[in-house]
């Protein structure tokens, strides 16, 4: 399989401005999702606190990234881990945040936080996956798979979990509406 | 030693996934209860049938008030069964 027109695509879209306006983007579709949600759902759930947690991620990558590119920059075996341990620290963060929002508020996980989950784990696969392969052979043969998934669950993940939120919150209207239906007759 | 610091992060990550994935269903042991008042349900129905059918029983108010006993008990349990899971699910104890 040929790789190198990807290669090279992606090659030209990691440039700082489009990693901006990526970020931007993603982060204002981010916050307005949680303000929307805060506005839809009067009651705190496991979705709402997915959501809450996602935004809160995100903020953190944008926070992250800018120091992380400059640290990375310099090509030593230590930056390089600082850069892909930066990431999986961050997604161990936001699982320990929607552990404990679950245990606090006594939840059950939801499709939305299980989405969010399996996001986080497969990201932090991904790092470490490419980490070792730089820190052993060198090979980058995950280098295109690495940047590409990254590329997409960023920007995918917010749209999906958006969605989910939303086919729930009608199941749920559908149901309730259908309980007040029985109960009339 | 940074890849040995890079897999225990990872296995961090698996284990905080595995502790949400575990807050996620039923746990075995309401399934099995769930099934024990199936089986009942369906005793009693059954014994339901017999009490309708076979009208020359010895002891048949004995039998039917029996009957109605069962039911009140398995109803009893029912409603039982349902509070405390409610409780297990508000207060989300680890089993």
């Amino acid at each position: 399989m040929d790789l190198s027109v990807l290669n090279e695509w992606l090659v030209a879209f990691n440039n700082k401005a489009t990693m901006n306006t990526l970020n931007n983007a993603v982060s204002l579709f981010c916050s307005l999702l949680l303000i929307l949600v805060l506005f839809t759902d009067k009651k705190f759930n496991s979705s709402s606190i997915g959501i809450l947690v996602l935004c809160l991620g995100v903020g953190l990558e944008s926070i992250a990234l800018p120091n992380l590119v400059q640290i990375a920059s310099t090509e030593a075996l230590l930056n390089y881990f600082v850069w892909y341990g930066g990431w999986i620290g961050l997604k161990i963060i936001c699982l320990l945040l929607l552990l404990k929002f679950h245990r606090f508020y006594q939840l059950r996980v939801s499709d939305v936080s299980l989405t969010l989950v399996w996001y986080y784990v497969f990201s932090a696969f991904v790092q470490a996956i490419d980490f070792i392969d730089r820190a052993t052979f060198d090979s980058g043969v995950f280098a295109t798979f690495y940047q590409l998934s990254t590329l997409l669950l960023g920007v995918l993940v917010a749209p999906v979990v958006g969605i989910m939120f939303f086919r729930e919150y009608y199941q749920r209207r559908r149901q309730l509406k259908l309980q007040e239906v029985r109960a009339i007759c | 030693m940074l890849i040995a610091i890079t897999l225990m992060m990872f296995a961090v990550v698996i284990y905080l996934a595995r502790q949400l994935l575990k807050l996620r269903g039923e746990p075995q042991i309401y399934a099995e209860v769930a099934q024990e008042l199936h089986l009942r349900a369906h005793e009693l129905l059954v014994r339901k049938d017999k009490l309708e059918t076979n009208l020359q029983m010895v002891d048949l108010d004995y039998e039917k008030d029996k009957w109605k006993n069962d039911l009140a008990q398995y109803m009893d349990d029912f409603e039982h069964e349902a509070l405390q899971r409610r409780r297990a699910h508000l207060s989300n104890k680890p089993k």
